[in-house]
């Protein structure tokens, strides 16, 4: 199903979320603004202590109150703006409209009670009308249709009874139980092995062009988003870097971090040719976010305007690929290494 | 790496240090270390915990009072503890007496003073003596384990198996009374405890990979023990240790109260309790003073202990 | 000349005990299950599988930190299976481990410079001026020597890591996936900073990784294991480029790479289910319940013998040895 860029399901404006510690404020999603339509994939990269995850938490309401605050910026759903919005209506939206999958699935799975019921616990949250038995069976088919064999045997047996991979799977089974209409998937494959992963998204791209849903694939892995994802927002703390289609941010990467990321990965489908070329330096804390451009201490291209501003996230090769970078001429010079 | 719901704010006092990028030899230059940040130490961080918790600053004071009393006896005392005169019995506080003086005429000020020693000595060497035994049999049960952790394990039980104070009772008994058999009972009948959590403590920490990284460079059992997992072990012992300090002033307040404890005419919180006891309903201060002051001694322990382990507690992962 | 290393047919089984009073075997959790190899002097040779294949068991069985159930190991000529308490110190000198977890690997209590006068301590050896040798030698300043782990993000540590595991100037070098649980814009340096220790001091790598492309980059030569075996061994390229055994087809399939085009026009060969329990391998080719060729390729008499007769490592006629009896080299990448 080919994706309608047209009218953006979901989209986040200008957020800004810092969380307010002892040790200083933790500027975690910084002036973040990314939208996606239904039946395409948006990938958002980023390391550890980007802010990846908590801009997909945001949505979802599940970001603690106390010690976050939301200082800024709307996250639009339908029209309507989620921050703006009340815990009632919130929730009604959680879990039906928008759902999420987490790298760990013993988090979205209690080991106390059984798959089964667990899934059809979901169901009948968001309809009242659903009486047990059609809830319960309603859960053994969504584990059919993850590709748990045996389902109706193992909707009865308890998360520990499952491996990994069938975990996940149950997890999806559970986002995906009331047909939403947008899937965030917060590095959902990390902890599986790879060919478990291949399983696992190969899964998720099926019941998408099934389904039509929209999913936001959030993860560190360039690989993973370059065969899933349709665009690509790269992340670094708590700001973004570069947003477009994986053609153009692949192949003619606009921001020095993107460019480094993807020089210093190892390739598996290329024989080694020399060293490799890492990115000086590392990820910043985000409660010391250095000034101007946060990744100007890390930055072959830096010049003084670099530490004083921020530049502005605009575009650079095209209406719908934008980069934030006082150099990306500079950049463009360059030959990424995808290319070849 | 694995994604955290809330981003990772470094631990409290975590420099990100900036360093050279890819060794020597590389093109790469060295960034400048991030300068102007104190570096703190994780001890550091636990006590600015504790000293931010109000009722462990509390408790720090309270027993610093009773450590203080215990040192200055002599000085904040206002009559010697044991001095008797039978002219001037059972009087009701005073201002000669500040606290009254009891049926042998002595100032009951001045023998409540004088009690902390007894329960300052007591509890501090009782707990010692237990720690001593259960980290000594706690390390060998967790780290040498097999035949020697079910051994000592099933000794602990026999000493689990009995309440503290009968089992002080009836070492009392055998031994005889006095201050040295009452520390002896009460830290024999407390290191099982010790044992069992420094025992559980060191199995989590025995997996760790650095002692497998120590065991890696050939380092001695002994040395794995000794620089590896017992500093990182002790946490909760040290926790329970404070608090058992607590529960070991009541057991000799308790001990001395059912009469075998240090003798009747030391100045002992648990003796003037059991003598103040036959003038419950008239003659009440005999016995209250010395209560609040186990009650005071022992509410400062604890809350130095609970403080601790709060303290304590993020770094227990 | 004689391999610095020599595994042959190491067996590394668990037993499962059951009852209470008297606890007998029960069953065994199969973690090596018969695997040989050989070391060259200066190589990096990779061990390469996913969870559960025994991998990280084989490498720590090399060290004698955990002790094999079966089979010998040969370093620089002498038996070390069977070798004593005090020769095994003497020989932890000469072979060292990088560990995975730079957060686990250093003791949080000790400062950077007790870490690294530890191995010294150890054997016996003048420390003086080592600790900060070392730090200049993994891109760390002198003054860091006084720090506590916590205060140095992940990769930073993993260079104090990599320090003590280099300090005594050992020959053999056990990395076991060593830049994992780091941030991929880290990653590239460490790796750059292994190969040139590896250069600068002649060392010889065990690495042990299940990510494929950094073994791509820095191994000369492969083993890939699944269930305690190896099935595939071959020079790096070789593998990548003519990979014989279909479970290492499926990894290399399996494995995602930085480039759209090239992953809209992969082949993907996939897998089914979940790996088998170690505690119960299924009989003859561990591989078959999962295997792709054995459920689409086979005849019914094929498939006969790969659940009678486990494949034996042998090259077939594709250059390199493989586990399978039906090995045919397919060009993925």
């Amino acid at each position: 199903m080919t994706p309608d860029t047209s009218e953006p399901l979901l989209s986040i404006e200008d957020l800004r979320v810092h969380f307010h510690t002892d040790a200083g404020v933790v500027k975690a999603v910084d002036g973040v603004s990314w939208a996606v339509s239904p039946g395409e994939t948006l990938g958002i990269v980023g390391e550890s202590g980007s802010g990846k995850s908590v801009s997909a938490l945001a949505v979802m309401g599940l970001v603690p109150v106390p010690p976050a605050r939301y200082e800024s910026g709307r996250i639009l759903f339908k029209g309507g703006d989620l921050i703006a919005a009340d815990e009632k209506e919130r929730r009604a939206i959680r879990g039906k409209e928008i759902s999420m999958i987490f790298q760990d699935p013993l988090t979205a799975l209690n080991p106390v009670f059984r798959v089964g019921h667990q899934i059809a616990e979901v169901i009948q949250a968001h309809d009242r009308k659903v009486g047990r038995v059609a809830a319960r069976a309603k859960a053994v088919e969504l584990l059919g249709e993850v590709g748990i064999p045996n389902p109706k045997q193992r909707a009865r047996e308890y998360p520990h009874q499952f491996s990994g991979g069938m975990r996940q799977r149950a997890m999806i089974a559970m986002a995906l139980a009331l047909d939403p209409l947008v899937l965030l998937a917060d590095e959902p494959t990390t902890a599986l092995d790879v060919t478990v992963q291949a399983q696992i998204m190969d899964l998720l791209i099926r019941l998408q062009s099934e389904r039509g849903t929209a999913i936001v694939l959030i993860t560190h892995d360039l690989g993973l988003v370059a065969g899933h994802a349709d665009r690509v927002l790269v992340m670094y703390a708590g700001k973004v870097a570069e947003l477009g289609t994986i053609d153009d941010v692949y192949y003619r990467p606009r921001h020095p971090y993107t460019l480094g990321l993807l020089n210093s990965l190892a390739r598996m489908d290329q024989r080694r040719t020399d060293r490799l070329k890492p990115i000086i330096g590392q990820p910043p804390s985000l409660i010391r976010v250095p000034p101007g451009c946060p990744f100007h201490p890390r930055c072959p291209f830096a010049t003084d305007i670099c530490r004083k501003e921020m530049p502005p996230l605009e575009p650079k090769d095209g209406p719908h690929h934008l980069a934030a970078c006082h150099h990306s001429d500079q950049v463009a010079l360059q030959q990424s290494p995808a290319a070849s | 790496m694995t994604e955290q719901t809330v981003p990772e704010a470094p631990a409290v006092g975590e420099v990100t240090l900036e360093s050279g990028a890819g060794g020597f030899g590389g093109v790469e230059s060295q960034a400048a270390a991030v300068g102007g940040i104190t570096r703190q130490t994780q001890f550091g961080n636990i006590r600015r915990r504790f000293l931010r918790n109000k009722l462990a600053l509390l408790g720090l004071v309270m027993v610093t009072i009773v450590f203080l009393t215990a040192i200055f006896a002599p000085m904040i005392a206002t009559h010697p503890p044991k001095a008797q005169d039978l002219t001037i019995t059972l009087q009701t506080p005073s201002s000669e007496h500040w606290l009254g003086t009891d049926e042998l005429g002595r100032d009951v000020f001045s023998r409540i003073v004088y009690g902390t020693r007894i329960a300052v000595s007591v509890g501090l060497a009782s707990i010692f003596l237990a720690l001593v035994i259960g980290v000594i049999l706690g390390s060998i049960s967790g780290y040498v384990g097999k035949v020697w952790d079910t051994l000592i394990m099933r000794i602990a039980d026999v000493f689990f198996a009995f309440p503290l104070i009968i089992g002080a009772v009836v070492i009392i008994l055998v031994v005889g009374r006095g201050v040295a058999p009452v520390i002896l009972a009460i830290g024999l009948f407390s290191w099982a405890t010790v044992a069992r959590l420094l025992r559980s403590s060191i199995l989590s920490i025995r997996e760790s990979e650095y002692v497998e990284a120590a065991r890696s460079l050939g380092a001695s059992k002994w040395r794995i023990v000794t620089r590896h997992v017992l500093p990182n072990s002790m946490a909760p012992v040290l926790v329970y240790a404070m608090v058992s300090v607590a529960t070991a002033i009541v057991a000799q307040a308790s001990l001395s109260y059912l009469g075998v404890g240090v003798p009747p005419d030391v100045p002992d919180w648990g003796n003037m309790i059991a003598a103040g006891q036959k003038f419950f309903g008239f003659k009440d201060y005999l016995w209250f003073f010395p209560s609040m002051a186990v009650v005071f001694t022992v509410l400062g322990f604890v809350f130095v202990g609970d403080g601790m382990r709060d303290a304590l507690d993020p770094r227990l992962r | 000349m004689a391999a610095l290393v020599e595994v042959r047919d190491l067996v590394k089984h668990y037993p499962i005990r059951s009852g209470i009073v008297f606890r007998h075997e029960i069953g065994a959790v199969k973690a090596v299950d018969g695997i040989s190899f050989d070391l060259e002097a200066g190589e990096t040779f990779a061990l390469v599988g996913e969870s559960g294949c025994g991998k990280s068991t084989t490498a720590r069985c090399v060290l004698r930190l955990i002790e094999p159930t079966s089979g010998s190991i040969k370093f620089d000529g002498e038996d070390i299976t069977a070798a004593g308490t005090g020769r095994m110190r003497t020989l932890r000198r000469e072979m060292q481990m990088i560990f995975q977890d730079p957060f686990a690997s250093l003791n949080p209590r000790m400062t950077v410079r007790g870490i690294l006068r530890e191995p010294f301590t150890i054997h016996g050896l003048e420390a003086d001026g080592k600790v900060e040798a070392l730090l200049e030698m993994v891109g760390l300043l002198p003054e860091h020597a006084s720090r506590y782990p916590h205060e140095f993000s992940g990769g930073q540590r993993q260079r104090v890591g990599i320090a003590r595991a280099i300090a005594l100037d050992p020959k053999l070098v056990v990395c076991d996936e060593p830049v994992s649980a780091l941030d991929v814009s880290i990653r590239a340096q460490v790796l750059n900073l292994l190969e040139d220790l590896q250069a600068r001091m002649g060392l010889t790598f065990l690495f042990i990784a299940h990510d494929l492309s950094v073994v791509r980059h820095i191994a000369s030569r492969v083993a890939v294991m699944y269930l305690g075996t190896i099935v595939e061994t071959a020079q790096t390229d070789d593998l990548f480029e003519r990979p014989s055994h279909p479970y290492t087809q499926a990894l290399i399939s399996a494995v995602p790479v930085p480039d759209p085009d090239r992953e809209r026009s992969r082949r993907r060969i996939l897998v089914s289910g979940d790996v088998p329990s170690p505690i119960d391998p299924p009989s003859g080719c561990r591989f078959r319940t999962r295997c792709p060729k054995f459920a689409n390729e086979l005849s019914e008499a094929e498939r006969q013998k790969c659940i009678d007769e486990p494949p034996p490592l042998i090259d077939r006629g594709e250059g390199h040895p493989s586990a399978c009896h039906y090995a045919e080299a397919k060009s993925l990448v």
